[in-house]
C-alpha cells in the first residue's frame, strides 16, 4: 500500500524500484503531512524491506554481526583472530544492532559484515555510510593480504580529498576491495550504538545526501521563520504562550542542528563540542520548554495551581539539567546520557497528565494540544524507545521520522498559536466594542451627557442630548461656551475651569446658558468633571437641570405662598372685622346727615377709606383666595381673547399687544378670573416696557397635552433675586404709589385654584416671559360663589 | 302692622354686632345680638327666629360648629354666614363648609349690609317662611 502511494506521489522513485521505500519517503520532497502519513503507515506495516539485490543503496545494518567492546581496548587482530575469546552476536537479517547510549566513554561497537557481492567495474567505488551523526570515530578494517587495511573517519574532519567534513561517517572504498568480503567496523560514539549501516554507490550517495541536506535546510528555514514569527507575536501581543513556543522552536532548531551534525560539519567545521552541547543540552532545554509551554497553553495555573507549581519546578529542574548536560559534554562524562530516555518519557507523561487535567475546564485547548503535539510525542516516544528498548532495533526510518513529527508538531502549534492569538485579539476587540457600545447606550439613554476636554479646555469628546442642545461639541472651547452664561451672583465658572485645568482638580459649575443667543430661553446646566489623566484635561458629565430647578422653585414658591396665605388669612380676618363696622356705620351715619353738610363729606371719606382698605385686604386674600366668582364662564382661550380685546382699548398707543391662539378652546374658567390673570400680567409687561414695546400673548395646547398661556415682553427684565420674589404679596419694583405689589400674587392665587403652574423667565435688558401651564387633567372648578364687596 | 321678624346675630366683635343691629333695625327687623355660639343656642332654644346670621371664625364654638348644632335640632331655620377670613381655613373653604352644613349664603366681610338685608328680605318673603 505504501508502494502504491509512493508511486502516485513520485513516479521517479517507482521507476527506480528502490527496496527501502520508507527511507525514500523520508527523502522525497512531498508535502509534510503526506510524508508523515506515509511514514506512519509504513511503520505500521512492519518497517522497511531488506536489501537483497544489487542496488545503488542498501541498508546493510541488519546484515552485520555485532559486538560491544565495553573497555574499548580490543584490536582488530583480537577481534578477527580465528578462535577469538570474544564472540560476535550473529545478525538476524531483520533488525540492525542497537546497544543504546554508550556505556562508557571508551566503549566501542564492532560490526562484522559480509559486503554483498557486487559486479564491480574498474575504478568503481562504494560508499559505506553510518547514519549516526553522533559517532565520533569509525575505523573500517578490510583484510589486506597479510594484515588489515584501516580506513578512518573522525568527526569534524574532512575525508581525504574533501573540502568539508561529513555529518556522519562516510567511508569511500573501491568496490573491488569489499564486494563479497568480510569487513570490520569499529565505532566510537557517546550516543546510540546502532548499526545504521548503509552501502551506496558513490553517485547515489551524493544525490541522497544532497536531498537530505536540502530537506533539513527547508525544515530549518521553516523552524527559524516560525521562531521569529512567534517571537514577534510575543513581543507585539505581549503573549507569554507565543514567547514560550518560540523558545521551544528555537531549542528544537538548535538541537537538530547539533544532533544531526550540521554544526561541526557543514555549518561550523570542527565545532564538535558546540555540536554536542547543542544536541545534548538542547535535549533538556526542549524538555524544559515543553513543560513551560504545555503548562501555559493549557492554563494549568488557573485550574490546578498545585500541579502547575510542580510542573513549573520540574521545568526549572530541566533547565538546571540543561546546564549539567552542557557541563557533562565539556568533561566528556556520559552518565547523564543514560537518563535521557526516562527523563524524556517522564516529561511526556507530565504533558499527558496536564492534558487530562485541562480536559474538563479547557477542553478545546486540550484537543488542540493533542492534535498539535500528538506527532511529536509519538515520534519522541519512538525515538527514546529505541534507546530504552534496543530490541526495537535501529530502524533507520524510525530514527528520522522523529524529526519530521516534531517539526510538524511545532508547525501545527505555530498555526494554533496564530489562530488563538487572532481569536483572542478578535475577542478583545469585540469585548472592547461591546463595552463601548454598552457605554454609548448608557450615555444615549441617560439624560446626562458626557464630555471630555484636553488640558487647554478644548472639547475632544461629547455625547448625549444635553451636550448637543447647548452646543458642547468637539473642537469647541469650553471657555467660550461658559462665556455665554447668564451672569449670576456666583463666581465666574471660567475662573474655576482654569483652576481645575491647571491644578488637576475636580470641576463643578452650574450655569444658565441661553438656548439661542440673546433669547429668553435658558437652560440650567450643571457641569461636573474630574481630571482625565496624566495628560491633563477633564472628563465628566453635563446635565440639564432646567426642569428640576423650575420644579424646585415652584415648590419653594408654593410653600412660601402657603405660609403667606396663613398669615394673610389671620390678619385679614381681624382687619375685615374692623373694617366692616367702619364702612357700614360711617355710611349709615352719613346717610342721616344732610347733603352738603361738611360732616357728611368727612364721614363719606371714612367709609371710602375703609372700602379702599378692604380692597387691599381682598387683593391680599386673592393671593390665596380667588376673586369671588361671577356667573360668567367661558373656555379659557375665548376668555383670554375677550380679555385681550378689552385690554387693547386701555393700553398706551406705543404698546403692540399681540395675541396668538393656537390652542383648542381650553378648560372652562371664570371669565373674570381669566381677565384678572391677563390684566395683571399685561399690566406688568407694559410697566416693564415703560409704555413702549411689544407684549405677546400666546395660548396653545389641547385637552390631552394641557394648555400653556404665555405673556412675553421685551422690557427691562428682572434679575434673579427679583424674579424669585415676584410672587410675594407687597413686593414691588414700582415707585411708591404706582403699584400695590399684589398683581402677581393675585394671578398666583387664581391659577393655583386652576391647578396650574406659573414660571417666570427673565433676562435683564432682554425681557420677561411668564408662562402658565394648565395640566391636561385640570378639573373644572366647582367652587362656591361668594358675595362680592362693593 | 305685623310684628318685626326676629333675626339672631352671632358675632364675637362688638362693633360688627352694633353695625348689623343698626342696619337690621332700620330695615324693620328685630335683631337679637349675641357674642358667642353658646348664647346663640340658648336664645334659639327659648324662642323662634326668622333668620340666623352668624360669623364663622369665633373663639370657643366657631360658626361652622354652630350651624351644625342648629341643624341637629332645627332643620328649617334659614342661616346666613359671614366671614372675614381666618388663619386656619381659607375663606373659600370656610364658605364652602358653611354652605355644606346649610348656610344659605356666605358674606365676606366687609360687605355692604344692604346686601344682607336684601337677602333676609328675600327669605322672609318666601311662602314657606315661618312667622317669627
Amino acid at each position: 500500500m505504501s508502494g502504491l502511494v509512493l508511486t502516485n506521489a513520485s513516479p521517479r522513485i517507482a521507476r527506480r524500484r528502490r527496496p527501502s521505500r520508507a527511507f525514500e519517503a523520508w527523502r522525497i520532497p512531498l508535502s509534510w503531512g503526506a510524508r508523515l502519513v506515509l511514514c506512519l503507515m509504513v511503520l505500521a506495516l512492519g518497517g522497511p524491506t531488506q536489501a537483497t539485490a544489487e542496488t545503488s543503496a542498501r541498508f546493510i545494518g541488519p546484515l552485520a554481526d555485532h559486538l560491544l567492546d565495553r573497555s574499548g581496548r580490543l584490536t582488530i587482530t583480537e577481534i578477527a583472530a580465528p578462535g577469538a575469546r570474544v564472540a560476535f552476536q550473529p545478525h538476524d537479517g531483520r533488525r540492525a544492532a542497537n546497544y543504546g547510549p554508550s556505556p562508557s566513554p571508551a566503549a566501542a561497537l564492532w560490526l562484522r559484515v559480509v559486503a554483498p557481492a557486487i559486479a564491480a567495474q574498474a575504478g568503481d567505488e562504494r560508499v559505506l555510510v553510518l547514519r549516526e551523526p553522533r559517532i565520533r570515530n569509525v575505523s573500517l578494517f578490510i583484510a589486506d593480504g597479510s594484515g588489515w587495511k584501516e580506513l578512518r573517519w573522525t568527526i569534524g574532519r574532512p575525508q581525504v580529498g574533501a573540502a568539508f567534513p561529513t555529518r556522519y561517517p562516510v567511508l569511500t572504498v573501491p568496490t573491488a576491495e569489499v564486494t563479497g568480503r568480510t569487513v570490520y567496523l569499529r565505532i566510537e560514539t557517546p550516543s546510540s550504538m546502532r548499526a545504521s549501516l548503509w552501502l551506496h554507490t558513490d553517485l547515489d550517495f551524493l544525490g541522497a545526501s544532497g536531498v537530505e541536506n536540502l530537506v533539513f535546510g527547508v525544515v530549518f528555514g521553516i523552524l527559524a521563520a516560525l521562531a521569529m514569527y512567534l517571537a514577534a507575536a510575543a513581543l507585539v501581543a505581549r503573549d507569554a504562550t507565543s514567547a514560550l513556543l518560540s523558545g521551544l522552536v528555537l531549542a528544537y532548531l538548535g538541537y537538530v542542528l547539533g544532533d544531526q551534525g550540521f554544526i561541526g560539519s557543514i555549518i561550523w567545521p570542527g565545532g564538535i563540542v558546540a555540536s554536542r552541547i547543542m544536541s545534548f543540552g538542547g535535549t533538556f532545554l526542549i524538555f524544559a520548554m515543553t513543560l513551560f509551554y504545555s503548562r501555559h497553553f493549557l492554563r494549568i495555573s488557573a485550574h490546578a495551581p498545585r500541579v502547575s507549581a510542580v510542573v513549573r519546578g520540574l521545568a526549572f529542574a530541566m533547565l538546571g539539567l540543561t546546564l549539567v548536560a552542557v557541563a557533562s559534554v565539556l568533561v566528556n562524562d556520559l552518565t547523564l546520557r543514560r537518563f535521557v530516555a526516562p527523563i524524556g518519557i517522564t516529561t511526556i507523561l507530565f504533558c499527558v497528565v496536564l492534558v487530562a487535567l485541562s480536559w474538563r475546564s479547557e477542553r478545546r485547548r486540550a484537543l488542540v494540544f493533542i492534535v498539535c503535539w500528538g506527532p511529536m510525542f509519538a515520534g519522541g516516544i519512538l525515538r527514546m524507545l529505541h534507546d530504552a528498548v534496543p530490541a526495537i532495533g535501529a530502524n533507520p526510518f524510525a530514527v528520522n521520522v522523529n524529526y519530521l513529527a516534531t517539526s510538524l508538531s511545532l508547525l501545527l502549534s505555530g498555526f494554533a498559536n496564530a489562530i488563538d492569538l487572532q481569536s483572542r485579539e478578535r475577542q478583545a476587540y469585540r469585548s472592547a466594542e461591546d463595552s463601548a457600545l454598552r457605554l454609548r447606550a448608557f450615555a444615549e439613554s441617560a439624560s446626562d451627557s458626557f464630555w471630555e476636554c484636553d488640558r487647554h479646555g478644548t472639547i475632544i469628546f461629547a455625547s448625549g442630548p444635553t451636550s448637543q442642545a447647548i452646543g458642547l461639541t468637539p473642537g469647541r472651547r469650553l471657555d467660550d461656551l461658559l462665556a455665554g452664561a447668564q451672569k449670576g451672583g456666583e463666581a465666574d465658572p471660567r475662573v474655576d475651569l482654569a483652576a481645575s485645568l491647571t491644578t488637576g482638580t475636580e470641576f463643578r459649575a452650574t450655569v444658565s446658558l441661553p438656548v439661542t443667543a440673546g433669547g429668553l430661553d435658558h437652560r440650567l446646566i450643571v457641569f461636573r468633571a474630574r481630571p482625565a489623566g496624566p495628560d491633563g484635561g477633564l472628563r465628566g458629565i453635563v446635565s440639564d437641570n432646567t426642569a428640576e430647578a423650575a420644579a424646585e422653585e415652584r415648590l419653594a414658591q408654593q410653600r412660601k405662598m402657603a405660609a403667606i396665605g396663613q398669615l394673610t388669612g389671620g390678619v385679614a380676618h381681624e382687619i375685615n372685622n374692623l373694617l366692616h363696622p367702619i364702612v357700614n356705620l360711617s355710611r349709615r351715619v352719613a346717610r342721616g346727615i344732610q347733603a352738603g353738610d361738611d360732616r357728611r363729606r368727612l364721614l363719606e371719606i371714612v367709609a371710602e377709606s375703609g372700602t379702599r382698605a378692604a380692597t387691599i385686604v381682598a387683593g391680599l386674600l386673592t393671593s390665596v383666595r380667588p376673586t369671588p366668582r361671577t356667573d360668567s364662564h367661558a373656555p379659557l382661550g375665548q376668555a383670554l381673547g375677550d380679555a385681550v380685546r378689552s385690554l387693547r382699548s386701555m393700553l398706551p398707543a406705543k404698546i403692540a399687544l399681540s395675541f396668538e391662539n393656537y390652542g383648542d378652546p381650553g378648560p372652562m374658567v371664570d371669565t373674570n378670573e381669566a381677565f384678572q390673570v391677563l390684566t395683571n400680567l399685561v399690566a406688568n409687561a407694559v410697566y416693564a416696557t415703560r409704555g413702549e414695546g411689544h407684549v405677546d400673548v400666546r395660548f396653545k395646547g389641547s385637552d390631552t397635552t394641557g394648555y400653556v398661556l404665555s405673556v412675553e415682553d421685551n422690557g427691562e427684565g428682572m434679575d434673579h433675586e427679583t424674579r424669585l420674589r415676584a410672587m410675594e404679596p407687597f413686593f414691588t419694583t414700582k415707585q411708591p404709589g404706582h403699584g400695590t405689589g399684589l398683581g402677581l400674587p393675585i394671578v398666583y392665587g387664581i391659577i393655583h385654584a386652576w391647578k396650574a403652574t406659573i414660571d417666570i423667565e427673565s433676562q435683564p435688558g432682554v425681557g420677561t416671559r411668564v408662562t402658565i401651564a394648565v395640566p391636561a387633567q385640570a378639573a373644572s372648578r366647582t367652587e362656591p360663589t361668594h358675595a362680592a364687596i362693593t | 302692622m305685623p310684628p318685626s321678624p326676629d333675626v339672631l346675630v352671632v358675632d364675637d366683635v362688638e362693633a360688627v354686632r352694633v353695625s348689623l343691629a343698626e342696619a337690621l333695625c332700620e330695615a324693620g327687623y328685630n335683631p337679637v345680638c349675641v357674642a358667642s355660639a353658646h348664647e346663640a343656642l340658648a336664645e334659639l332654644s327659648s324662642r323662634p327666629f326668622a333668620v340666623a346670621v352668624t360669623d364663622i371664625w369665633m373663639a370657643g364654638i366657631d360658626g361652622l360648629k354652630l350651624i351644625k348644632l342648629i341643624r341637629e335640632s332645627n332643620r328649617d331655620l334659614p342661616i346666613l354666614a359671614m366671614t372675614g377670613g381666618g388663619p386656619r381655613l381659607t375663606i373659600e373653604t370656610a364658605g364652602a363648609l358653611a354652605e355644606v352644613w346649610g348656610a344659605e349664603r356666605v358674606f365676606v366681610k366687609p360687605f355692604d349690609e344692604d346686601l344682607l338685608v336684601r337677602a333676609i328680605d328675600a327669605i322672609v318673603a318666601r311662602p314657606d317662611a315661618r312667622p317669627a
